[in-house]
């Protein structure tokens, strides 16, 4: 991928950021005590003492052998959690994504915070007016949806200040109108940015969103060749399951 | 394009710190020795993260305890020619989603808001460094943990595209759109937060 431009931030935020960098050691942490629960809970076995790691560190409880048994025990629990971590290994597993699979059950729920999500409004400098495209898809009846889609928007981001932000622009576009399952107007984005924009940044999410219009509309076979050469151009993409079902259902998710 | 860079992925990993030295010398992942020299480096890092995050103040001793039993659940798949603190970082992010959640939270996160969102702040305590972390923090709260993740990771961090993209499961696109859209809504809060306390 060819390198990408970013616009710099405003410098008043750059200076506040700065600030936020120097960010001190929270005082509610108290990195000795939140290393003792760690070695308790986790076997760590006999650790260096984080604070002072130069000096001999001290035994924790948990792995000090006043008896054989209790060393048997000691080193049973280390041998089990050397286990855990190897099957975590040999998985294949990786950073957050296998976090997300094998965190435990969670503890007690004492308050709950909801969030309402809140409509964004995105204004964006009109300076060209895109024609809609020559063909809007055609949804199959049984799958219609409640209202007829509306003509596909202008496309303008020619007042945008780099090529990556119009295409953002283009990707954002398509996601809205597909939101508001508008399948036309998303085709008209998708294209729109193949046509500017082959070997983009974006091209991952304009494919993956390619994929969801032709689906929802009912264009199966038009979608499962654009999913297989989804699948060769990002073998590792995320979206590769959501593709797989969106596929199997005909329905974007 | 001509492909000069600007902004965060200007040099992906000019202000992300190599790994401990301790590293180094663990054959595979990370033995009890390197997660030691880990903790005992990244720890306030890890601290920094998860406050950026939206986790409040009394809570950040348990997040930092998850963060560190799960990093040491999945030492042996810690990928040394990676950098580390994205590795850190996409824990850090898991945590603070089940945390935002309710999940676990002991606190309501307002406890320290009323601190964070304290308007009496004049236009020349602003410039303390304190105050203008306090400000980073109650405009962060604006932004979706998506967004907010990625902004942490780029803007504050200096995590390169690809690392934050790898740390986070998403596409690098979606990287850059995040990125643009959390730039957006932090500046829009910034502003927002600014004018309640009667500054410029």
């Amino acid at each position: 991928m060819s390198p990408q431009r970013m616009e710099p931030l405003a410098p008043e935020l750059a200076s506040l950021l700065d600030d936020e960098r120097a960010r001190p050691m929270a005082p509610e942490v108290d990195p000795d005590a939140l290393f003792d629960a760690l070695t308790r809970s986790l076997d760590l076995g006999a650790p260096a003492s984080p604070a002072a790691h130069d000096e001999p560190a001290p035994r924790p409880m948990s792995s000090r052998p006043p008896t054989a048994m209790a060393g048997a025990v000691a080193r049973a629990g280390a041998a089990k959690a050397l286990g855990l971590a190897a099957a975590f290994a040999l998985g294949g597993l990786t950073g957050a994504g296998a976090y997300a699979t094998l965190r435990r059950p969670e503890r007690v729920v004492v308050e709950r915070v909801v969030r309402v999500p809140v409509e964004r409004v995105v204004r964006v400098p009109v300076e060209r007016v895109v024609e809609a495209p020559a063909a809007p898809l055609a949804r199959p009846s049984a799958s219609s949806p409640s209202a007829p889609a509306a003509a596909p928007r202008p496309v303008a981001t020619e007042g945008l200040a780099s090529p990556l932000d119009r295409e953002i622009a283009l990707i954002d576009q398509a996601t809205a109108a597909l939101a508001r399952d508008n399948l036309t107007a998303a085709l008209a984005s998708v294209r729109e940015h193949q046509r500017r924009f082959p070997d983009g940044a974006m091209r991952e999410d304009r494919e993956r969103l390619w994929i969801d219009v032709l689906a929802r509309s009912g264009h199966l076979d038009e979608a499962r060749a654009r999913a297989a050469e989804f699948g060769r151009s990002f073998p590792q993409s995320v979206y590769r399951t959501r593709i797989a079902r969106v596929l199997a259902n005909g329905v974007a998710e | 394009m001509d492909g000069a860079l600007h902004g965060p992925f200007e040099a992906p990993t000019a202000r992300a710190p190599a790994a401990p030295g301790d590293l180094r010398a663990a054959p595979a992942g990370l033995d009890r020795e390197a997660f030691t020299a880990v903790y005992r480096a990244e720890l306030p890092w890890v601290v920094s993260s998860l406050r950026r995050l939206g986790v409040a103040a009394p809570d950040l001793q348990d997040a930092a305890q998850k963060v560190f039993t799960e990093v040491w659940r999945q030492r042996g798949a810690y990928d040394r020619a990676r950098p580390l603190r994205p590795w850190l970082f996409g824990f850090a992010y898991h945590v603070v989603g089940d945390y935002l959640r309710g999940a676990w939270r002991k606190r309501a996160v307002f406890d320290d808001l009323d601190a964070a969102h304290d308007e009496s702040v004049s236009a020349e305590e602003a410039v303390d460094a304190a105050r203008n972390r306090r400000l980073v923090i109650a405009a962060l709260d604006a932004l979706e943990l998506d967004r907010r993740a990625v902004f942490v990771m780029s803007d504050i961090d200096g995590v390169s595209a690809p690392d934050a993209a790898a740390a986070l499961g998403i596409p690098l696109g979606t990287v850059y759109s995040r990125l643009r859209l959390a730039r957006e809504d932090f500046s829009a809060a910034v502003k927002r937060l600014r004018s309640k306390r009667g500054e410029r």
